[in-house]
């Protein structure tokens, strides 16, 4: 396929790239811009590991063709941290013991971040469907619904 | 030349003759990169075509007694809306994982042709249509004519699924059960999808698709014309012996994800327990 | 009793996980590195004739056993064990060569291309097929790369005298470890060296196969252990293949060389748990009483040993159970076969010894009208009573403590024959017993004096742990951290842990078999006794502290004599199912899971071994499943529990002290999976009727047990 520029903003940044248009997203993440915090856990969106938001709308990344995504927004782990929203929830992974391997843990974080955007106060059901696409070998996930529970009770106003 | 068609067509047009051309039409890329991925490993796959900018292939659209849903409308759209019949909303919330139905389309879901096709049961039992945008004309198909087999359809080469219609005045019943190995993101082994429309304690008409009990999904004519204009309770009656004579109507097979003994059985299940419930005195 | 340890620590790698900041291998990447991709073989089973590369580009080369300057070998392992196959190849999947240049997409391109012809030999795909001998032997003259007989008394003649025999078979399948981070190596040449980035569960154990496949002495090869996105056993066996695989052909091209299984890859051709076919028969008296049980257990193994020995001797001697049975007979026997490769995995052979032992009882108590746990207790192990090797259980046991926990939190007595049924759903209890005994004795005359682990403190008063063992997850640095800090009455933030680097950390050992913090932990501590006379010394000091095993602990490896196991964890399980039997689909609502560890040495780790554990094991006993003789390489096919497949685990911690070990601690890294899979199926059974033989416990099983009946 031939190379076209494909153009996007990525972490609130406008940037091109020079590749073809059926590239995956997450290579582009993690090779060209070198954004490795994004991972590839199958590579058939089977995992939730390489998670991002597209136009603010959890994403599988190795499912995307990079052409598109042309004009549209991308936000990464690296851009999301940068947010008060992101020191909450690492700080609530932190307290409740959410992270061991932590190969999932961008990722959880990104869909945990989008599902508290959209739902203040979620309960346990709604937590443990939002994050069903989100394979975690190591904590048997309880861990996880109680770092997002605790996160919603001290979000305050911060997204 | 392929290279010369434009990677973001903004009309059916367009984007049907880059698929003339060879190129692979892109919609929600859920599947295309799946099945890609080795074939992009060695970079020698045809070159993509993305439709996310025809306008035509957008939106949920009234019409006078019907639903125009356009092929890109993703599966989270279509669980959301207030105009998605219940049956096919449904349907669609069971499709992989949230994150994967911000990107699958029904578009996908349909031209995909799997007997495992999660929106496909529901999109039978409510007698759904195609719209389908060539570059010269248009046409418009029962969706059991646009699949044809596994992994074929009817399109033509110059062909594009442009929009879904479907009846909005039909059914007001609905069942819709998918029986799945895990209960979050994983393909169907037996689903069943049933539109019925019922009054006066009679069911005047049904409509019963099953999914990956067969190549395609099958809908049951004969127990729908035996279920027609009875009463609920002599229904209620039958329903082990239609359930019986569902578990012949299907065809499955023994496959890597389950046994075709499992199949028949539970699809039989599924429909006794389906014909119990729309024969339930409603509150 | 309560541990000394009273607050969580926080983990020092929490936050660069969370932003993404960790490094994982596949996160690297060095000036001038090259890519490989490997070329398998598509045939279980046959001798290579020839092979055709297309021709390579410039700067894009081949590398297969031939260009091994050293040996083709992981030396880890005596039996054959080549990381290139020698001529003929005995999986589908075997690694035949290395295509290693620039472009990953050119490579895939050439691999594709490249034909590999065979003279095929029958293969083996079942343990039938192994024991009977009709094709031509993978190993020895009768397939069997390891046989192993414990026990005691009289078995046969109980058998001869009883008033019945009862017998059951149960068997389990392929469990792949599915650790969310695929198989990966970078392997950098310098002049003179290798250094080797691998994602693994034992930075020494890979410097030693990377130096004897490159021909070289060890020092010359440097192992980093990068950031492990999990392992669960499955980084033992597979990193020592790509380290070896990766650093033949880094020498070869005088480059750097990545090697990176996509999911499909890794699922096709590393490690999974053995398969295995258990038959237990006891020999009754006429009030039902056990008077002696045999138990002969079948581990398939794949093409090569690799660890089958290992797994299936660890097994073989948990085999009986948390029970001293008047007389017993144990009789295990690990095969070869032409399946997928099996080797270490979380349990090492306890989960499927446990399903198959608890399932004979507890069928055996259904049979008898008997209430199982009663029945059970009638024969449980005593302190003081004999192992089935000849040793002692030299201290104190936490089952019956385990047991009050699990039952009273579940409700067991009072709920499991009053269970509500829906009107399409049935719903019921069930329980398994466990010990899990680790760590796996050395034989006594072996000195471990070669291998340390040290502490140094820092001229600053920093403290740093120097060990090769590995964080993949499960809190052992932070555990470590905590043991020190404490030991040295030092504020916790002054100790940190060295990085996981050869050159940095001394050899000690592969972290595995849950033995890091009950074995090695009590030698940190015998470090830090050291060093605490020395800290107020001006400038570093450094201790290196040679591990040994505990003075109860003789175990003689020639005869199978003394104590099998230094220490035991005890524990109950209790699931609760609901059966829809509309569609035979089992869902555990709860598992309650109660667990003797020693001592506590960091509850919230604890917990997370607890949970997450036993969340692998249920998927072990309800999802996980690949054909026995086939391969699933997907995981649209290759299920694990997700969020709403994991029930709520209710992790109960006993705390029976274990002298010897640091501040009381045992083990807690395997035995939370070890009985999920036995008290499901004895909940499913109860809820159904219906005795359950199999794991996973499939619909299409169920059914299949349902309809029969």
């Amino acid at each position: 396929m031939n190379s076209h520029l494909i153009s996007f903003q990525l972490n609130t940044m406008p940037v091109s790239v020079e590749t073809t248009p059926d590239a995956r997203l997450i290579d582009v993440l993690r090779e060209h811009f070198r954004l490795t915090g994004t991972k590839e856990g199958c590579g058939e969106g089977e995992c939730g590991a390489c998670m991002i938001l597209l136009d603010d709308r959890p994403t599988l990344s190795c499912l995307v063709a990079i052409g598109a995504i042309d004009g549209k927004r991308v936000i990464t782990i690296e851009g999301l941290r940068e947010t008060p929203g992101f020191a909450i929830l690492a700080q609530a992974f932190n307290d409740a013991g959410a992270v061991q391997c932590g190969y999932c843990t961008p990722g959880m974080i990104m869909i945990a971040y989008a599902l508290l955007r959209d739902q203040r106060d979620p309960d346990e059901s709604s937590i443990r469907r939002a994050m069903a696409g989100n394979l975690c070998r190591c904590t048997g996930y309880a861990m996880i619904v109680e770092a997002i529970r605790l996160a919603a009770t001290r979000r305050g106003q911060s997204w | 030349m392929v290279s010369q068609l434009p990677l973001h067509p903004c009309t059916g047009r367009e984007a049907a003759a880059a698929k003339a051309a060879g190129a692979v039409p892109y919609a929600g890329g859920t599947d295309l990169m799946v099945r890609r991925a080795a074939a992009r490993r060695t970079g020698q796959e045809p070159p993509l075509v993305f439709l996310d900018r025809v306008a035509t292939f957008r939106g949920i659209t009234a019409l006078d007694g019907a639903l125009r849903i356009g092929s890109l409308t993703t599966m989270a759209e279509l669980c959301s809306h207030p105009a998605t019949p219940g049956l096919l909303g449904a349907a669609c919330a069971t499709v992989g994982s949230p994150a994967l139905r911000n990107a699958a389309t029904i578009g996908g879901n349909i031209c995909t042709a799997s007997p495992a096709g999660d929106s496909l049961p529901a999109l039978y039992a409510l007698d759904a249509e195609v719209e389908l945008c060539g570059v010269d004309t248009n046409r418009r198909l029962p969706i059991d004519r646009l699949i044809i087999a596994p992994g074929q359809t009817a399109l033509k080469p110059d062909e594009l699924l442009a929009a879904i219609i479907v009846s909005t005045d039909t059914a007001d019943r609905f069942y819709y059960r998918k029986v799945s190995p895990r209960l979050a993101n994983a393909l169907a082994k037996v689903s069943l999808a049933v539109a019925a429309t019922v009054h006066d304690q009679v069911l005047l008409e049904m409509r019963i698709a099953f999914g990956a009990v067969g190549p395609t999904v099958i809908r049951c004519s004969e127990i729908e014309r035996q279920c027609r204009n009875r009463s609920l309770a002599d229904l209620a009656q039958s329903a082990r012996r239609l359930a019986d004579l569902a578990a012949e109507t299907i065809r499955p097979i023994d496959d890597l994800r389950s046994s075709a003994a499992y199949r028949r059985t539970v699809a039989g299940n599924l429909l006794e327990t389906c014909l119990h419930s729309l024969c339930a005195p409603t509150t | 009793m309560n541990s000394v340890f009273t607050a969580n620590l926080d983990r020092a790698d929490t936050p660069d996980k969370c932003d993404g900041g960790a490094r994982y291998v596949h996160d690297l990447q060095v000036a001038g590195m090259l890519h490989a991709v490997t070329v398998r073989s598509s045939v279980r089973r046959g001798t290579i004739t020839s092979i055709t590369v297309p021709e390579l580009p410039a700067g894009y080369v081949q590398v297969s056993a031939a260009d091994v300057p050293g040996v083709n070998q992981i030396s880890y392992f005596k039996d054959p064990c080549p990381f290139f196959a020698p001529g003929s190849v005995q999986y589908r999947g075997e690694a035949v060569l290395l295509l290693v240049g620039g472009d990953p997409a050119k490579l895939h391109r050439l691999a594709r291309q490249t034909i590999i012809e065979y003279d095929e030999i029958p293969a083996i795909h079942t343990m039938e097929e192994a024991l009977a001998g009709d094709k031509p032997p993978i190993f020895g003259s009768d397939n069997i790369y390891i046989e192993e007989r414990f026990g005691h008394g009289d078995v046969d003649g109980a058998i001869a005298r009883a008033a019945e025999v009862f017998t059951t078979t149960t068997e389990t399948g392929y469990q792949d470890h599915l650790y969310l981070e695929p198989q990966g190596v970078l392997a950098c040449p310098e002049v003179d060296r290798m250094t080797i980035y691998v994602s693994s569960q034992g930075p020494h154990a890979a410097r030693k196969v990377v130096a004897a496949a490159l021909g070289w002495d060890e020092a010359s090869v440097r192992v980093i252990q990068t950031t492990v996105g999990g392992g669960f056993g499955g980084k033992i066996e597979p990193p020592m293949f790509l380290a070896a695989q990766s650093a033949v052909a880094a020498h070869h091209c005088g480059k750097p060389v990545r090697l990176i299984y996509t999911r499909e890859e890794d699922l096709l051709c590393t490690t999974k748990r053995h398969p295995s076919r258990i038959t237990v028969t006891s020999a009754l008296a006429a009030d039902g009483s056990i008077l002696a049980v045999d138990i002969d257990s079948l581990f398939q193994g794949g093409g090569y040993s690799q660890s089958c020995a290992m797994v299936l001797d660890t097994g073989t001697k948990k085999a009986s159970g948390v029970y001293h049975f008047p007389a017993i007979r144990v009789r295990g026997r690990g095969l070869a076969s032409n399946n997928p490769m099996p080797g270490a995995f979380r349990g090492f052979g306890a989960p499927q010894n446990y399903f198959a032992l608890e399932t004979h009882l507890n069928a055996l108590a259904r049979k008898l009208g008997r209430e199982p746990l009663e029945m059970k207790r009638a024969l449980f192990i005593k302190q003081g009573d004999a192992t089935i090797t000849g040793g002692r259980y030299h201290f104190a046991t936490g089952l019956d403590e385990t047991i009050s926990a699990a039952t009273e939190a579940a409700g067991y007595y009072r709920r499991r024959k009053a269970l509500p049924a829906g009107p399409s759903t049935r719903r019921g209890l069930g329980q398994a017993l466990v010990k899990f005994g680790a760590p796996n004795s050395v034989d006594s005359k072996i000195s471990l004096d070669s291998r340390s682990i040290g502490l140094r403190k820092h001229s600053d008063g920093r403290i740093e742990i120097l060990s090769e063992l590995v964080e993949m997850g499960q809190g052992l640095h932070t555990a470590f951290r905590k043991l020190v800090a404490r030991h040295l009455d030092l504020p916790v933030k002054r100790v940190s842990h060295a990085p996981g680097d050869t050159d940095a950390v001394p050899f000690l050992s592969i972290t595995g078999a849950s033995m890091s913090v009950v074995l090695f932990g009590a030698t940190l501590l015998e470090a830090a006794d050291k060093l605490k006379a020395r800290l107020d010394e001006p400038g570093e000091v450094t201790i290196l502290q040679p591990a040994r095993q505990p003075d109860h602990v003789f175990w003689d490896a020639t005869a199978l004599r003394g104590e099998p196991f230094h220490s035991y964890a005890w524990g109950t399980f209790i699931a609760e199912v609901e059966v829809d039997m509309i569609t035979y689909q089992v869902q555990v609502v709860d598992l309650w899971v109660a667990l003797d560890v020693g001592s506590v040495i960091d509850r919230r780790l604890v917990q997370g071994q607890i949970e997450g554990g036993a969340v692998q094991g249920l998927g072990f006993s309800l999802l996980e499943c690949m054909p026995r003789d086939g391969f699933s390489c997907s995981l649209t096919d290759y299920l694990i529990p997700t969020f709403l497949d994991a029930p709520q685990v209710h992790g109960l911690i006993v705390e029976t002290p274990y002298p010897p070990g640091p501040y009381g601690a045992k083990c807690v890294g395997e035995p939370p999976l070890v009985g999920v899979g036995p008290a499901i199926a004895d909940a499913v059974a109860n809820a159904c009727g219906v005795e359950i033989y199999q794991l996973p416990i499939t619909p299409e099983y169920l059914l299949q047990r349902m309809t029969k009946r």
